[in-house]
């Protein structure tokens, strides 16, 4: 019996040790604005999907070992997710994480400058303008001349000038928000372009890129084959339902920022209204976030006692814009996943530089009764190709001929 | 929820709102604020092709995208403690002092330590007063020391130009005392040799390094520069071992502080006194007698080149006789002649053959030979300073007025063949369907640079309107 109590108790114990913890009670006695400030500002939660691309990145641009900032010379990151993910969370992640382990670094050389930091701006009714990229570059690296009224840096010296300040200051990396803004008003050869910029700023200077946007970066991964290989994709994606493992960390996501809503009761939302919130916020973490931010908002401005259900009704984003970003997110998820016998198809691939469309082999037809392209012209003269040895290759549109099946003989 | 769908997910609580970019966390990592200018690596630090501190300047200016006046006037004029006059600084009292007092920061004054004390706080760099010349020469009054308007070896600016590397201008170039470079054994150049200007030490936007400060030309070798006339071996001779002392001076500095000139003096006095040898160096080394004795006595300081040509003719270096090593001097004393001979001693008179002189004017004249100036005729047959003047003042006065004619004609050569170039550059981006910006015409060109002449940018206005192109269009944002 004294086993079985111990036991029980150590149970106890060991819960509550996994349980997420509770705001500081004392926060009951501030003001609404006090509290609304820190639930919307001050929490941050650090969750598995967050984790991992923060972790990611740092991967890419630092070499692996005890020298954090041995950096990886040259690298462009593309960092893709949903909107309302947590793209600029993770931005302020990977700031304070760089701080921390350039500290040392920093203490030692005054010139040193860890990063920049910057918004990517709308290109408005035009082309993306470097301009718009340079200056606040230059600002956060520490040139005093860019917002000088008198004596500013002229258009034409700021490229050189962007050059000199990354050699200069020696950052560790640019990290640009909402950098689906540089495609914007751009399609093929310029885009290309524009990311041949970058790609010369990193051959030269040695500082490596973040980008960091929306599903439209999409085309930044495959618009050039060479741009395709120098480049490290990572995608943030939101928590998928129909997965287990991810069920399980959204429901403990909910259940930790329940426990930081300053109100006097706690609301079980983990508990009884997961799923609706799951369905408005399709899984991404920034949108439960701002969902949670304005429903408390609402449940304090009318005094009550903790957030119920209404409140989440009244403050909840419209149907009608959760499938936009619902179907936008299904499209754009499908181009991160990779095949199942991905392998295969490439070393395929690299033993028959010809691409070959696989036969269609369906069960219960005869070989006869498939379709037949056409002939050669000539008579009695085979058709070109390869003859077929079985290998079911799967058929990439990418890289077979369309529409066209070639037969033997 | 139920213990099986617990996960670990941390809530982090920040302790301020997340506001301000990094700046605002360097205080809670004890991190010292960042410089205010770039920590720009001093070229050849340490070695006898150290950089100049206006060369420095310059190079910051021109890394930090903006002209180092600029550079002067924003960041370093509001600290000093006449910043009233760099607040609203006057443009042509800014010209005269960067273009002729400014050498002074490269020297020893108030200037020079306000100066450098005030970089390596903006740069946050401490070795940045190791490129004035006290470290080099020691405390000798700069004024007869330095130049006052920076000199250069084309040679050099190609080379570096082809190797990549930056270009900046060393120390040992704003010395009077080297007239040499000592890598290419070629003499230094004062004035651009297409406009004839002397260079500016602090340069003004128009001009890059490796530009003249004036018209913007390239001042390395290549088209526009005269053929260098040969050098005599004595001369190679002297400047080496200028450079030599100077590097030995230079490593002195470095590891006991700037070199004092006071204890040269007095052992030398000494050395004087017990050898008696006043008159003797003074018919060696061509110094007056009554000068020596102002040395030694303190009532005059010499010029570096001076005190070097002393040694440099009674064998002996400033090191030694300032550590009591005498033997040279001694030696020196009693030998006659001297083991060398002195670098500026005045050459013995030599009849000048007159005819010769005559003929080769007039070949000039006529066109048998290459056009040259006065004084380039003067230095071809070795005459005294004036000596063609005097004897043939109207030869003379014919053959300035050709050879200003004729530069005036290698001048407008030199223009018809940009204006060429940019007219061909326009109608070959016209034609490509590219619309022909200034910028775009530049990058065409063999030296972009040359789309700053006026006659340059005239020309391309000229094609465009011809070209029908509206002015909009093509003008540069």
């Amino acid at each position: 019996m004294n086993e079985e109590q111990t036991e029980a108790s150590l149970d106890a114990e060991e819960q509550q040790a996994e349980e997420p913890e509770f705001f500081d009670r004392a926060l009951l006695l501030q003001p609404p604005e006090v509290r609304q400030e820190y639930f919307e500002q001050r929490c941050l939660i650090e969750h598995p999907r967050l984790l991992s691309a923060l972790d990611a990145i740092l991967d890419a641009i630092c070499a692996p070992g005890e020298e954090v900032l041995t950096r990886r010379l040259g690298t462009m990151v593309l960092v893709i997710g949903p909107a309302r993910v947590g793209k600029t969370t993770l931005i302020h992640l990977l700031e304070e994480r760089l701080l921390t382990y350039a500290a040392a670094r920093m203490q030692a050389d005054p010139h040193f400058i860890p990063f920049a930091s910057i918004t990517a701006p709308e290109a408005g009714s035009g082309r993306f303008d470097w301009i718009d990229f340079y200056r606040p570059v230059l600002r956060q690296l520490g040139n005093p001349f860019v917002d000088s009224p008198t004596h500013s840096i002229s258009a034409r010296q700021m490229r050189e000038a962007t050059e000199a300040a990354y050699r200069e200051r020696a950052p560790l990396a640019i990290i640009v928000d909402e950098a689906h803004h540089l495609a914007e008003s751009t399609r093929g050869s310029r885009l290309v372009a524009q990311l041949n910029h970058l790609k010369n700023f990193e051959n030269t200077t040695g500082v490596s890129h973040i980008l960091v946007g929306t599903y439209e970066m999409r085309p930044f991964r495959k618009i050039n084959p060479q741009l395709a290989l120098r480049s490290i994709d990572i995608h943030f994606p939101r928590y998928d339902m129909t997965k287990e493992q991810d069920c399980l960390e959204f429901k403990s996501i909910l259940w930790a920022l329940q426990r930081q809503l300053p109100v006097e009761e706690e609301p079980l939302l983990a508990e009884k209204h997961w799923e609706f919130l799951y369905a408005r916020s399709i899984g991404c973490i920034g949108l439960l976030k701002l969902h949670l931010n304005r429903a408390l908002n609402r449940a304090l401005k009318e005094g009550a006692c903790t957030v119920t259900l209404d409140h989440l009704r009244q403050t909840t984003a419209s149907d009608v814009r959760v499938k936009l970003a619902l179907r936008n997110a299904l499209e754009s998820e499908a181009e991160f996943v990779e095949a199942e016998d991905a392998d295969a198809q490439l070393l395929a691939l690299l033993r028959k530089p010809l691409p070959c469309p696989s036969p269609k082999v369906v069960s219960g037809q005869n070989a006869q009764d498939q379709p037949q392209s056409p002939r050669n012209q000539k008579p009695g003269k085979r058709a070109p190709g390869r003859d077929s040895t079985g290998l079911n290759l799967g058929t990439d549109p990418a890289l077979s001929p369309a529409g066209e099946e070639q037969v033997a003989g | 929820m139920k213990p099986a769908e617990r996960t670990g997910i941390a809530v982090r609580i920040m302790k301020s709102a997340r506001s301000g970019g990094w700046q605002s966390k360097l205080q809670e990592l004890d991190v010292p604020p960042r410089s205010r200018l770039y920590g720009l690596k001093p070229m050849n630090g340490g070695t006898v092709w150290s950089e100049c501190l206006t060369s420095y300047i310059n190079r910051l200016g021109w890394q930090h995208g903006v002209s180092p006046r600029t550079l002067a006037t924003q960041e370093i004029g509001p600290l000093l403690a006449d910043a009233e006059w760099w607040r609203y600084p006057s443009p042509r009292l800014m010209s005269v002092f960067c273009t002729a007092n400014a050498m002074s920061i490269n020297g020893s004054g108030n200037l020079a330590t306000s100066w450098s004390a005030l970089l390596e706080q903006l740069t946050s760099r401490t070795d940045l007063h190791l490129l004035t010349a006290p470290w080099w020469i020691g405390d000798l009054p700069m004024a007869r020391n330095l130049r006052t308007s920076p000199a250069w070896c084309p040679a050099c600016y190609t080379e570096w130009k082809q190797q990549g590397l930056p270009l900046y201008q060393p120390l040992l170039w704003m010395l009077q005392a080297v007239t040499i470079c000592p890598t290419h054994n070629r003499r230094l150049v004062e004035r651009c040799p297409f406009c004839q200007g002397k260079q500016a030490v602090i340069v003004s936007h128009k001009a890059q390094s490796g530009e003249c400060t004036k018209c913007a030309a390239w001042l390395g070798t290549g088209e526009g520069i005269s053929s260098e006339e040969p050098l005599d071996n004595e001369l190679m001779n002297w400047q080496q071992w200028v450079v030599c002392m100077l590097k030995e001076l230079q490593t002195t500095s470095l590891s006991s502080g700037v070199f004092s000139w006071k204890m040269f003096f007095t052992s030398l006095a000494r050395a004087m006194e017990q050898q008696k040898g006043y008159s003797q160096l003074a018919r060696l080394t061509g110094i007056d007698r009554r000068s020596l004795y102002q040395w030694v006595w303190g009532a005059v300081t010499p010029s570096l080149e001076l005190i070097l040509k002393f040694c440099y003719v009674c064998g002996t270096t400033p090191m030694e006789i300032t550590t009591n090593q005498w033997a040279s001097l001694e030696q020196a004393i009693q030998a006659d002649p001297a083991s060398r001979p002195s670098p500026h001693a005045r050459a013995p008179w030599q009849r000048v053959d007159v005819g010769r002189c005559q003929d080769f004017l007039q070949a000039i004249l006529d066109g048998r030979e290459q056009i040259l100036s006065v004084r380039q005729a003067t230095l071809r047959l070795k005459c005294p300073g004036r000596f063609l003047q005097d004897h043939f003042p109207l030869e003379c006065e014919q053959m300035t007025q050709q050879y200003k004619e004729y530069r005036r004609q290698q001048r407008e050569k030199y223009v018809e063949g940009v204006c060429e170039e940019v007219c061909n550059a326009t109608i070959t981006l016209h034609t490509q369907g590219i619309s022909p910006t200034r910028r775009r015409v530049a990058s065409l060109l063999k030296d972009p640079e040359r789309m700053r002449m006026p006659e340059a940018r005239k020309t391309w206005q000229v094609v465009c309107q011809e070209l029908a192109l509206q002015p909009t269009r093509v003008n540069d944002q």
